[in-house]
This record gives structure tokens, sequence and C-alpha cells, in this order.
């Protein structure tokens, strides 16, 4: 068998780390779909799935995504909480993939909340 | 489709929970998880032990980890359509506390976990037995690297310990 380097270990390591970020644990922040049978109706699954593809191709690892249930806005679906650090979480709604990518850019990676699509601040408590 | 996976269900296939059911659980998990679509989305990965065994067949939602124990077969397409499809965690799956009658979602809430430090089952219920990628990623073998190369050799062959080029 032939003999591995520790630089070869090391590239398994981070080929294999890739797939694995879920398990880390470490995140800066959260983003938050709501998947209420309203949200699903409203286009939610098209909002998760920009968010998704936008996270893979930037390989951000520090932001949990998660899901939860329908908020009581219904009107305002789709909509998202986005929470990073310990500032108050902010909900955007009426998302289309468009605003979804614009948020990804101006808030979870430049931190800025874009009051435009903001509906204000606060969010129900999981469970 | 985005390569990476929305949810992972760090379904525990210790002895334990192997005893109570977990390998039917995963099939079904798999198997609901498919019929509902979910399947590139959300993947199953069987564990070690988790520890809880007392709370077996059981499993933690990832990344939000969330803990369920004493599932069973009728509870799976329940499961699957409240918290993985539509995000609504599942009260009744979740531990309570006997003497509070709460549901606590979340595995570092409850009272069995929260006191331990883990350092050399640090992996433990987060990679799949069966894959040494899984290992790997988690700085598996790389103590090698300190052995032999940040660390004075000398301390490493005072350590008696033998490698490859002692035995041949």
């Amino acid at each position: 068998m032939p003999k591995l380097t520790i630089d070869e270990l090391k590239k398994m390591r981070e080929a294999s780390k890739k797939g694995m970020s879920l398990r880390e644990g470490n995140f800066r922040g959260k983003l938050i779909v709501h998947l209420g049978t309203c949200g699903i109706a409203a286009g939610a699954r098209e909002i998760m799935d920009t968010f998704l593809e936008e996270l893979d191709k930037r390989d951000i690892t520090d932001i949990m995504f998660t899901s939860t249930g329908c908020a009581g806005l219904c009107s305002e679906e789709p909509m998202i909480t986005v929470e990073i650090g310990d500032s108050p979480p902010i909900k955007y709604g009426k998302l289309t993939p468009d605003k979804a990518i614009k948020i990804m850019n101006q808030h979870i990676i430049g931190g800025k909340v874009i009051e435009e699509f903001a509906l204000g601040m606060g969010s129900e408590r999981v469970a | 489709m985005a390569e990476r996976k929305r949810i992972e269900l760090m379904a525990c296939a210790g002895t334990g929970c192997v005893a109570g059911g977990a390998f039917q659980i995963i099939e079904a998990l798999n198997k609901e998880l498919k019929e509902r679509g979910l399947k590139d989305e959300v993947s199953v990965v069987p564990t070690g032990c988790n520890g809880f065994c007392g709370q077996g067949p059981l499993m933690v939602v990832l990344p939000d980890n969330v803990f369920y124990g004493w599932l069973s077969l009728n509870d799976i397409p329940h499961l699957v359509e409240e918290h993985f499809l539509k995000g609504r965690p599942v009260k009744k799956l979740m531990f309570i506390p006997p003497e509070k009658k709460i549901p606590l979602p979340l595995l570092s809430d409850i009272p069995f976990f929260k006191k331990q430090m883990l350092i050399v089952l640090r992996n433990k219920g987060i990679i799949d037995p069966e894959k040494i990628a899984d290992y790997i990623a988690r700085d598996g073998y790389i103590a090698i690297e300190k052995a032999l190369i940040k660390k004075n050799l000398d301390e490493s062959k005072h350590s008696q310990l033998r490698w490859w080029s002692d035995v041949n």
C-alpha cells in the first residue's frame, strides 16, 4: 500500500469536512425559513433553495440554516428571520429569489439590515 | 439543487438503540423522506452510541440540535411531515424530564447531557462509524503530525511507540 503523507491526509480532511459543516456547530448567525403551510404555498421552498444554493456557492458554513412553522403573518409569506450574533432577529417578508440574494449579500454577509424589505424585529420561540 | 444538506438526522445506531429497532427506524426515515421528496435536503446518518440509551431509539436533528427519543415506526410519517417538511418540531417525541413534565427541545438543555464535557468522546454522535472520511474530517489521525514533526522526534522515540519503519 502506498504511504499517505500528512499533506494528503490534510487534503482528505478538508474534502471530507465540506459535507459535514452542520455537525461542527460553530454558528455566528441563524437564518430561519418559515415553512408553515402558508409559507410553502407562497413559495417558501423556492426561497429556501435559493438560500441553500447561495450558502453553498459562497462556502458559508457559520450560518445555521433552519426552518420553523407559521409565524402568524400568513399574508407576508414567504418569510425569513435572520439572527446575526447578538443583534435582535429581523423578519423579512414577501420574498422573491432576487430579494433573497440581496439579503444574503447585504445582511448575512455584510451585516447591514435591509430596512426596505424588513417587517420588523422579533421572533417567536422554538417549540 | 444545492449540494449541502439542510438537515442531518444523527440516528443512534448503538447497541441499545439497535435492540430497540434503530435500523428499522432509519429505514422508515429514509423511505418517508424519499416519498416526501426531501431526500436531497435531509440526510440520515447512523452514529455510534449517543449515550442516552434509556431514551432509545433516539436521534438528534442538526443543525438545531433537537433531541427525539423513544421513537417508534408509527411516529415517523408525522415527524417527517411536521418537522422536516413544515419546520415544526414535534413536542411529543422530545425528552420530558419526569419531574417537570415540560418537553425539552434541545439536546443541550437535557440535564443528562448538560454537565458532560466530551474529550475522548468528542466525536460522539457526530460521525458515522462506518465512514472513515467522517473521522478524518474531525481531525482523525492528524495527531501523527504533532508526534512526528511538531514535537521533537526524539520525544516520540522516547515514548517507545513503534511505527512502520521499525517493523519493516
